[in-house]
This record gives C-alpha cells, structure tokens and sequence, in this order.
C-alpha cells in the first residue's frame, strides 16, 4: 500500500499544487486583484517561520529537553508584541528606501556600504546553508521512515547514491520553482506575489498536518489528554521530563534561549523577507502581531502530548515521532498527511530562504564585484538586466546544491534542533547592527563591521568549531580539553564560564563582544556624510515630515540617467520612472535637459530595489557631475523639523491655553456687557417713566400760566391732575430709590415677629373700598389662625399691597375676582393672591419681576386699557421678599389667571 | 490631536503588555510555576494559558471595534 510511488507521487503532485497556487497568484497580481493583500495573508506567510524543525524538530525537542521548546516561539510572540516599535519602522523604512533583504538593509543604513553589505551576506549564507540542508534533510528522513517503518530510517540511508535521492530531486524542483515564481522580476523590493501565495497555503498545510497527527495521538491512540497524562503519571522515568530541570541549563537557558528566538526572528532572512520585504501594507502587522503568535500556539498545542505518547510507546526518534505514531496504528493515509505536512514546512522554508540569499548574493556579494570591472557598466553593450537576474537564478541553483552538499556530507551528525539553534544564534549577530541602528543615529558603519566580525568569530568558535569536533572532524579533545589544552579557551566553556548551556553561553560571549564593539567602536569613531544621512533616514523613520531621501546636488542630463536606466533595468522599467514623472523621452532635446533632483531620487529608488543600495549609489554617483549629495540639507532639514515640532507642540500648548484663557475673558466681556446693556435700559426707562408725568404737569402748568382767565372749574380739574402727576412721580421717584437701596444693600429693614394674617388682613382691608368700586369679588382664606414670620412690618404691608393692586390690575374686567390665601406649607407660611385674569405665559413668568417689565399681550383685549403700573413693583417686592429670607414667584392660578405666591420661613418662639 | 494622544495610549498599553509577558515567562514567576507541587508539574500548561491570554489582549488592543 505505502508504495514507493504512491509516496514520490504524492509529493510531487504536492509540489505541482504549489506551481499553480503560485502561478494563479502571479496571474492575479497581473491582473491588479492581489490575493494576498490580506493580512491574514501576510500573518500566514511570516508562519514560514515554523519549518520541518518545527514540524518534527519540536516534538523531539520536547521529548528530551522538557518544555524548552516552546521557547523558539515564545521569542517571536514577544518580538510580534514590539511590532508597532520595531517591525513597523522596518517597514516604513524598506518601503522609503526600496530596501531588497537584511544585508541590504543594514548596508543602507550604514552609509549604503558596500563591504557591510557583503560581509552580512556571507554570514547569512554560512549561517543558513546548513538550515537549508536541515530541511532537505528532514525530507529525506521523513521519506525514510514512511518507506522503512518499523525498521529505523538509517537502514538504507547511507547506500543511497545522491541520484537516488529523493531530497536531490526536491531541491531541484524547488529550484525550478524559485527561479520561475521568485525572479520574474528585477526588482527585488515588489513583492512576490504567487511566492506568498503558496508559502501562505503551505502554512495552512503544515498546521492541518500536524492538529491532525495531534488529535489522533491524544484523542484515538489516547483516550484523551487525561487517559495520557495518567498513563505518564504512572511511569516514573517521565515524572519530570516536563519541569524546567530538564531545560538545558535551566533558568539561565532558558531566558538566554527566549532572547535567541527573540533576535533571531528579525534577523533570519526568510523573516526578514516576509515580514519586511515581502510587506505591501504596514496596518498588517496589527492583525499578524497576534494571529501569527495564535498560529504559532496551536502548531505548537500537541507537541508535549505527542512527545509523551511517543515516550511511553517507545517509538525510536523522538524526531520522528509524528511520523512513526500513526504509522505504528498501522494507518495509511495520516502519515501520508504528515509527511505532506512536514514537506510544505521544509519547503516553505526553503522557497524563502534561497530567494532571500539569492537576492543577497546578487546584489550584495555580485554586483559589488561587477561593478568594479570597468567595462561593465561604462560601457555600451547593455542588456545587463538579463545578466543581473541570471546571476540570481544561478545563486538559487548553487545556494540549494550547497544545502544538499551539506546536508549529504555532514548533515547527519547533527540533530535537527541542534542545527536550527546553531544558525539561530549565528544570524542572531545582526541584530546589534540591526535594532540599534534602528535608534540610536551614533552607530557606525567601523562599529557595525567590527562587531559583526567579532560576534561571528565568537559563534564560529563556540558553536560551529565544537559542532565539527562532534561530527568527527575535529579532535574531540578540543571541546573536552581546549585547542592546544589551554582549558579557559575551551569553546564550550569560554573563560571557564561552564554551566551554561552552549547556545546561552554562545550567546553571551557573542553578543557581548558585538555590542560591546559596535557601541564602543561608534563613539569613538566619525561618521561619513553619507552615514548621518542614512542613520538620520533611518532613525527617524517614523517622523511624520521625513525627507524622504537625501537630496542630490549634482548635476546631470536626463539621456545620461536613461542610458543607465536601461543598461540595468531594461526598458520597461525605465519608462516606468520615467512616466511617473511626466518626463517624456524621445527627442534629441529631452536628452540634453538636466535631469530633475526628483527624477534623480527616482532613479535611485528603482536602482535599489533592483540592485540594492549600495550599488545603486555607486551607479548613480558614476554619472553626476560635481558634489553628488547635499548631505547637509537632510540633516538639516531633520533636525530642523524635530526642533520645528517640539516647537510646534509646545506652541499647540501654549495656544490651547491661551484659548482657553479667552474664552473666559470673552464669557466675563459678555457678562459685563449685558450687565451694561441693563444698566443703560434701566437708565432709559426710568427717564421715559419719569417724563411721562412730569410732561403732563408741564403741559397742564404751561395751560394756566398762558390763560389767566381760564374757568375755576378747569382750573381746578388741571390742578388735580397735576396733583395727581406729582403723587405718581414721587411714588415713582421713592420706587426707584427703594430698588437702588435693595439693589445696593443699603435699605434696612428691621425685621421683628410679625403675623403674616394679620398684616394680610389689614392690607386687604385697606383696599377694600377699591375693590367695592370695581365690584371686584375679594376672598380672604386664611387656613392657619397665626402665621408667626420675622419681617419689617411696614415693607411687607407694601410688599402684600403690590401683589394684590397687582392682581387687581390683571383680574377678568367683567366678573373681577380676588384670592388671597394664607396656609403652611413645608414648615414655612404661604401667601397666595390668585386672580383670574388672562394669566402669565410659562415663559414670561419670570420677566415679571424684571424691572420696568410690561407684559406685551397686546392681542389679548382684554389687557388693553388696563392702569398701567411703573414696572418697579414686583422687582421691589421679590427683593424685600428675598431680604427677608423668603421667595416669590409666580404660578398658574386655580381661577385661570395669575397666582403670585410668596412664602416666609415660620417664625419659632 | 485626539487621535495621537490615542495612538500613544496604544502604544504604552502596547509596551506593558510586553513588560507583563516578559515577566510571565521569565525566571522569578517561572521557578514559582515549576515548584508547585503536582505530579507532572505545571509548566507547560501555565505557558500555554499565559501565552493564549496575552494573544487574546493583543487582538483586543489592535482589531477596531465591529460596527453593526
């Protein structure tokens, strides 16, 4: 059944999926309808991080070292939490400076240095070529173990010939793969569309694969987690296998483990790749900084119970153990399942990785060296773009024959886990270079250098040396004893330092020296004007008014930009930068036009993406004239717009306060002006008041002194008005002082117990005979025999007599009608005077006790010829009342009209 | 301004969940965790339950509200 060929054609019809998933998104891509601008896209291709080192590594790990395996992913859960400090700036800077891979990116940001470059390139190949031959070899050994089971996967292994093996041709398809779908393009900087796509869906594979393999180990072969653990429970070799004391140096390791992982996430170039180079849009790492942490926690969900019931079974490797579970259930169609599972995880990883070397080689390590050769690019003969994308599918072709290479000629001393931490650790050493170039502007490139070199030397020793010495190569003693038997320099146990795990260990000593030399080297040594620029570029990447590049000064035509253009980018391309800035070519004049400082910048960029920074600053200086850059002018212009924004906040703080400090001012002008208003409308009233008797006593006067022989009759008539007119003034006169008295707070009253019924009473009493007149029906209604208050006597008699003039002034004309009503309420006394006149609107109600305040009822006819009062009474009235501790307000009466209800606190004796 | 005073908050809230993570998993709590006493040890389930709670607050924190 598990047939040789079913397993081959399984595989390879895997791999045509891939193809297809690839070319349709390439096709979309054309189309301009992406697949993959998704974020959920793009949190599924950074889970090229989980490779088969993950898929079987991880198991294995755990099956001997406990729970230290999570620490590979707990690394990049923290480093995802950073995203919007540190990836995000990433981001945004590869997008500015079209920024091709991680050794471009630390070139850039170093003075576009082509031998930093260089020197990270060569790391990265080192480093990661055994990590490549760690895929191919686990494809390998799956493939084994598939076809071997129960016998081990070493039986046949060894009498392979390479043609035999099925790895050999893997890689050759995936080399087929790369060159096809990862070098359409010359410019590296555009993403890969079909690449993202299939990584995308192998991600989505491997987990399948592995939730699959997990749920039947732990829920068919186990009758759940519970039923496993108890089974663990009773086997004593396992009691501990899942506690830190089975970490490899324990609580040290383990946190020298967790900032590996950490590191090595933004470091290794395939995550560089996706996370940085591959990014189309910086809003999506928001959603990958936790649906990829959740990718990795459920990947990683069924490791220890699958670890476990590999233990307890005792089914060989633990590196094979997702493998060799399901095989040993005698199942056909799950191992098949893990191994496509297990074969996306290599391949995903493969696919990245030697793309992402590959752009590195030819941009960083080749096109250098190219340059160098004069004829190469001053001379004529172009079609360099086809060179140029040549040189990088014969980098995928070599980079993938060296995994295999390796992975055929050492690749089985070593297990899994061990070389993925190795190349963890080695890649680690740029991430000084890297995240402190990131802030801090002082990081030279001779500081970067130094310490790039020192870290890489220390790892080489205590890392990769001992790792040969294990494999045989080297003498064992070298790791027991030190090199020539000087024991402080054993690479294990460095300066005596032992105790430590070696990736801990490693790790220190390595990033000690890097850091140390990049920071130490930094101060004391001068940037060049290019290196500021670029660190300013890059650490204030996230400034809001960054320039985006540095300006060029030099001069040049647009023929001579074209010319290189073309040389290196073909013509598609060229036009491209062209176009986008309107700048047509096609005549002899355009040729000879300088060339704008924009389409300068331009050039550049597209340069970049292609060739890398580096290069493209070299390229770009060969055909200017005079001083290239305006170096000054950035740095200028940043500092300048970082002093104009601190500024800016603080003026924005300044101007809030002062705003608000107007505000007030405008609120207390208002205040003022309307009390000013008052005042003036006061002042013209009581003129208008007091002129309108004083007129008529005037008049009438004038009239008797120019007819002496009026008759005695109308003589006496016009006095009697004038009599009349001055009572009215004098009352007006006495009102007006009585308000500015109260107004002011000078009127003294001298409040004494009083019964509010009785001055009632004789108020009323007094004006009866008014009220007999009018034929004005009067109730008086006291409800309580005394109503003890404290008031001056006189001023609430006056007080009672307004209201109720007033009431009688407003009462029905026909059947006038009166009440005046005493009663308690609340612990105080009430005095209502009702009336049933036509009453006051809800919103006039309070206008009334405004001074000089007339009721505008004109519509009403029956207000019309009504005596009409100074305006004064009730304003006069509420403030004795208030004075006196007491309210008055008004309501609406139960006869209709107006009720005016005063009240008094109750008087104790 | 609102929106930069808010984008700072996200940020901070950004950094203490950072803090907190690096303190769940780190030695002081971690050594605590292992010694407690239990038959196969606590570990690994404390890491996978710490680890599930910071992923929850990660999505909270950055996935806008849904809009009906």
């Amino acid at each position: 059944m598990r047939g040789d060929l079913v397993v081959i054609g399984t595989a390879f019809s895997y791999l045509a999926l891939l193809f297809m998933v690839a070319a349709w998104g390439d096709r979309r891509a054309e189309q301009g309808r992406s697949l993959i601008g998704s974020p959920t896209v793009y949190a599924l291709s950074i889970a090229v991080y989980c490779t088969a080192w993950t898929f079987y590594g991880s198991v294995g790990r755990a099956a001997q070292y406990g729970p230290s395996f999570l620490l590979i992913y707990l690394g990049p859960t923290l480093a995802m939490l950073l995203a919007p400090f540190t990836l995000r700036k990433m981001v945004r800077i590869a997008a500015q400076q079209r920024i091709t891979s991680i050794a471009d990116f630390i070139s850039a940001r170093y003075g576009k240095s082509s031998r930093l470059g260089a020197l990270v390139a060569l790391m990265a190949l080192i480093t990661i070529t055994p990590y490549i031959a760690l895929q191919l070899k686990a494809i390998t050994v799956s493939h084994a173990v598939l076809m071997n089971y129960p016998l081990g996967a070493d039986t046949t292994l060894d009498n392979e010939r390479f043609w035999m093996d099925r790895s050999f041709w893997i890689a050759m398809v995936l080399a087929v793969f790369i060159i096809l779908f990862g070098t359409r393009h010359l410019d590296a900087s555009e993403r890969h569309e079909g690449m993202v796509a299939a990584i995308a869906v192998e991600s989505l594979v491997k987990l399948i694969a592995f939730l699959a393999v997990g749920i039947f180990v732990t829920f068919i072969l186990f009758a759940g987690p519970a039923a496993l653990l108890a089974e663990v429970a009773a086997t004593p070799a396992l009691m501990h296998s899942m506690r830190l004391e089975n970490v490899p140096g324990g609580a040290t390791g383990w946190v020298g483990m967790l900032l590996l992982a950490f590191l090595a996430f933004f470091t290794l170039p395939r995550q560089f790749q996706v996370l940085v180079v591959e990014n189309v849009d910086e809003q999506h790492l928001d959603r990958a900084s936790w649906l990829f942490p959740l990718y990795l926690l459920l990947i990683n969900l069924f490791v220890i119970p699958i670890a476990l019931a590999g233990l307890l079974l005792g089914e060989g490797d633990p590196d094979s153990f997702v493998l060799t579970l399901p095989l040993s259930a005698g199942l056909e169609g799950l191992p098949l399942l893990v191994f496509i599972g297990g074969l996306s995880a290599a391949t995903g990883m493969v696919i990245v990785e030697t793309i992402a070397l590959s752009t590195m080689v030819s941009n960083q390590l080749m096109m250098p060296l190219l340059l160098k050769v004069k004829g190469l690019y001053s001379g004529r003969h172009g079609r360099l773009a086809d060179w140029l994308l040549n040189i990088r599918r014969v980098a995928i072709l070599l980079i993938l024959l060296l995994g295999y290479l390796y992975h055929a000629l050492i690749g089985d001393s070593y297990s899994l886990v061990t070389i993925g931490l190795v190349s963890f650790a080695g890649v680690a050493q740029f991430a000084p270079a890297l995240l402190i170039g990131l802030y801090w502007r002082g990081a030279t490139r001779q500081g970067a250098t130094l310490g790039l070199l020192a870290g890489f030397f220390i790892w080489f020793y205590t890392l990769l040396l001992p790792g040969f010495a294990q494999s045989g190569w080297l003498e064992a003693s070298l790791i027991t004893q030190g090199p020539w038997g000087i024991s402080w320099l054993s690479p294990y146990a460095l300066l005596g330092l032992s105790g430590w795990d070696i990736y801990t260990h490693s790790l220190f000593w390595s990033m000690l020296a890097n850091v140390g030399l990049l920071v130490g080297i930094s101060l004391f040594t001068r940037p060049t004007p290019m290196e500021q620029t670029q660190a300013a570029l890059f650490t204030e990447a996230m400034h809001p008014h960054l320039p985006t590049t540095a300006r060029w000064q030099g001069q040049t035509t647009e023929g001579a930009l074209y010319t290189l253009l073309v040389r290196y980018l073909g013509h598609g391309a060229t036009l491209r930068v062209f176009t986008a800035l309107d700048a047509p070519l096609g005549d002899a004049e355009a040729y000879q036009r300088p060339a704008s400082g924009e389409l300068i910048t331009r050039a550049e960029q597209a340069l970049s993406g292609s060739l890398g920074s580096a290069s493209a600053s070299v390229l770009i200086n060969s055909v200017l004239r005079g001083e290239a850059l305006d170096m000054e002018s950035v740095l200028t212009i940043l500092d300048t717009t970082s002093q104009a924004l601190e500024y800016n906040r603080r003026l924005e703080q300044k101007s809030q306060e002062l705003a608000r400090v107007g505000e007030e001012l405008r609120s207390a002008n208002e205040r003022l002006r309307e009390v000013d208003r008052m005042k003036d409308e006061f002042v013209a009233m009581v003129s208008h008041e007091l002129r309108t008797p004083l007129t008529s006593i005037r008049s009438f006067a004038e009239i008797l002194r120019d007819t002496p022989d009026i008759e005695a009759e109308k003589r006496q008539h016009f006095l009697g008005i004038m009599v009349l007119e001055s009572q009215r003034l004098s009352r007006l006169i006495d009102e007006i002082l009585d308000l500015a008295r109260l107004e002011s707070g000078r009127l003294s009253l001298k409040p004494v117990p009083v019964d509010l019924a009785l001055v009632a009473k004789q108020s009323s009493e007094a004006l009866a005979r008014l009220h007999d007149e009018q034929g004005l029906t009067f109730e008086f209604i006291a409800e309580v025999s005394t109503a003890m208050v404290l008031a001056d006597p006189d001023r609430l008699e006056q007080v009672i007599i307004n209201l109720l003039e007033n009431a009688r002034k407003f009462a029905d004309t026909q059947q006038p009608r009166i009440t005046l009503r005493i009663y308690e309420y609340n612990g105080a006394f009430r005095l209502s005077v009702e009336d049933n006149g036509p009453g006051i609107p809800v919103a006039e109600r309070e206008n009334v006790f405004e001074k000089f305040y007339q009721l505008k009822l004109k519509e009403s006819p029956k207000i019309q010829g009504r005596p009409k009062g100074s305006g004064l009474g009730l304003p006069i009235s509420r403030a004795i009342i208030h004075h006196l501790g007491g309210k008055l307000w008004a309501e609406t009466s139960t006869l209709g009209g107006t009720a005016l209800q005063l009240e008094l606190p109750r008087h104790s004796v | 301004m609102k929106s930069v005073s808010a984008s700072h908050r996200r940020r901070e809230r950004f950094i203490a969940l950072t803090l907190l993570a690096l303190f769940m998993f780190c030695p002081p709590m971690l050594l605590i965790i292992d010694r407690l006493p239990g038959l196969l040890g606590w570990l690994p389930l404390y890491l996978f339950i710490v680890w599930g709670v910071l992923i929850g607050f990660t999505a909270w924190l950055v996935e806008p509200p849904k809009r009906p």
